[in-house]
């Protein structure tokens, strides 16, 4: 499947306010391929996940989906074909497990109740908690947590996922439960966009890799060559610091 | 009945029958068209811009910062200053409808802010529109903050709706005072007329307690 070209970013800039958060970025995502975005705290990576997502604006620049621009008026479509996980897993408190999963595909896709519901619990099996299904979030763990919300996406049947240091608010327990539940992901085909300190889980599930920093990619290429042979002095000094 | 001797019995009931619709029919209108007036001021708040939010605010505060009595004396006057034919009861019954509406979208706009950013952003994220979210992610959970406050508001009007005996229009708290004044025994008549607010309250009340049960997560 590789080879196709699905998410492209050219000359992104955002700001908030006067602040310069992204600065020209460009990406090229093909189908299946599975990214790291590693780099310092505040350097853009999640900002830029939102962008890709829509979820926040980009001042100047395009972002192609299949093709597509985004834009305004094409926003929810993109929100349905393109999957977030957040680091605090926003999984609806007023839900149960299997409604909060449900809820999308059944308003947004307006597939009946019933097949929402099958597929919700082939979901919930795969992440290995099909036993929670009538649970409400706070009776999760955190673990449990953002498998649910991995589920909760998948429901979409995106085309692309996207991960914002989804394992950092757990315990270090619990990371690996998650971790497997993306490996078995990528390993699927779904492409992904990872944005991650876990090293190396980078280094074991991506493809490719990119170091930000300060707003700007400082390095991208082949995960292997990036992490094993950094070119730029700032990728030499971050990875040191974290490994 | 000795209490009410020498005076003709079925009168009496009849005022007090009056003054009991006039209540029941201020407390519903105040409670149906002020949440709905109010539902709207305190959506609009949520999505307003900085200009528009301070002019509602300042009609909400102007509201809620003088005495409901004031607005009735002034509702009283006005429009004779202005030489519109109204009815007192009208008047009376506008005042009390957007003394109700400023409460409750103080209520409907904290409800809503109560609900953190990254529920919304959970829900954009997943494709709903704006008025999906709201329904079924936002509103479910405001809902539960908004309860208590919400309630406390409505018990409040129906009893305060007695103020608008000021202006002359017989309630339920008018016509006790001027049965009063024809039997000259006041006690047994307030007794009466303090079980009737209550026969009317206490329900709301438990109901209110009970809504709010209801909406605790994972309780249903």
């Amino acid at each position: 499947m590789a080879g196709k070209r699905i998410l492209e970013l050219k000359n992104i800039n955002k700001y908030y306010d006067n602040v310069h958060v992204l600065k020209d970025i460009n990406l090229t995502v093909e189908q299946g391929d599975a990214w790291a975005i590693i780099g310092p705290s505040g350097s853009g990576k999640s900002t830029m996940l939102y962008c890709v997502n829509s979820l926040e604006p980009i001042q100047s620049g395009e972002i192609f989906f299949q093709g597509k621009k985004l834009s305004e008026q094409n926003k929810l479509e993109i929100h349905e074909s393109i999957g977030i996980i957040f680091q605090n897993y926003n999984l609806f408190p007023h839900l149960t497990v299997l409604d909060n999963i449900t809820l999308a595909p059944h308003k947004v896709k307006k597939i009946p109740l019933n097949q929402c519901r099958k597929k919700a619990i082939k979901l919930l099996e795969k992440v290995g908690l099909a036993h929670k299904k009538d649970a409400f979030p706070h009776e999760l763990s955190g673990g449990q947590a953002q498998r649910i919300a991995i589920a909760r996406s998948m429901a979409m049947e995106p085309k692309v996922m996207l991960y914002d240091e989804v394992t950092s608010a757990l315990d270090p327990e619990l990371v690996q439960g998650v971790l497997e539940v993306i490996r078995d992901l990528v390993r699927e085909g779904m492409t992904s966009i990872i944005v991650t300190h876990e090293i190396a889980f980078a280094r074991e599930c991506t493809d490719y890799c990119i170091f930000m920093n300060d707003g700007k990619v400082e390095e991208v290429g082949p995960t292997k060559e990036v992490l094993n042979n950094p070119k730029n002095t700032r990728t030499k000094e971050f990875l040191q610091k974290v490994l | 009945m000795e209490l009410i001797s020498g005076v003709n019995l079925k009168n009496l009931m009849f005022m007090l029958k009056t003054g009991l619709i006039v209540t029941i029919y201020l407390s519903i209108i105040a409670i149906t068209i002020g949440t709905l007036v109010g539902s709207i001021i305190g959506w609009a708040r949520t999505i307003a811009n900085e200009f528009f939010d301070s002019i509602i605010l300042l009609f909400v505060d102007i509201i809620r910062s003088t005495p409901l009595i004031i607005q009735l004396l002034i509702a009283y006057h006005l429009p004779g200053f202005l030489g519109i034919n109204i009815s007192t009861i009208l008047a009376g019954s506008i005042v009390i409808v957007l003394y109700f509406a400023a409460n409750c979208s103080q209520v409907v706009k904290a409800g809503i802010d109560s609900v953190t950013f990254n529920q919304w952003r959970a829900a954009e994220s997943l494709g709903f529109s704006y008025f999906q979210q709201m329904r079924y992610i936002i509103l479910p959970q405001a809902w539960r903050a908004m309860i208590p406050s919400y309630t406390g508001f409505a018990l409040g009007i129906i009893k305060d709706t007695s103020l608008i005996s000021v202006i002359g229009v017989i309630e339920l708290v008018r016509s006790g005072q001027i049965i009063i004044s024809r039997t000259l025994n006041p006690l047994p008549i307030w007794f009466v007329i303090g079980l009737i607010y209550f026969i009317i309250c206490w329900p709301l009340s438990k109901m209110s307690r009970h809504l709010e049960k209801k909406a605790q997560f994972g309780e249903k």
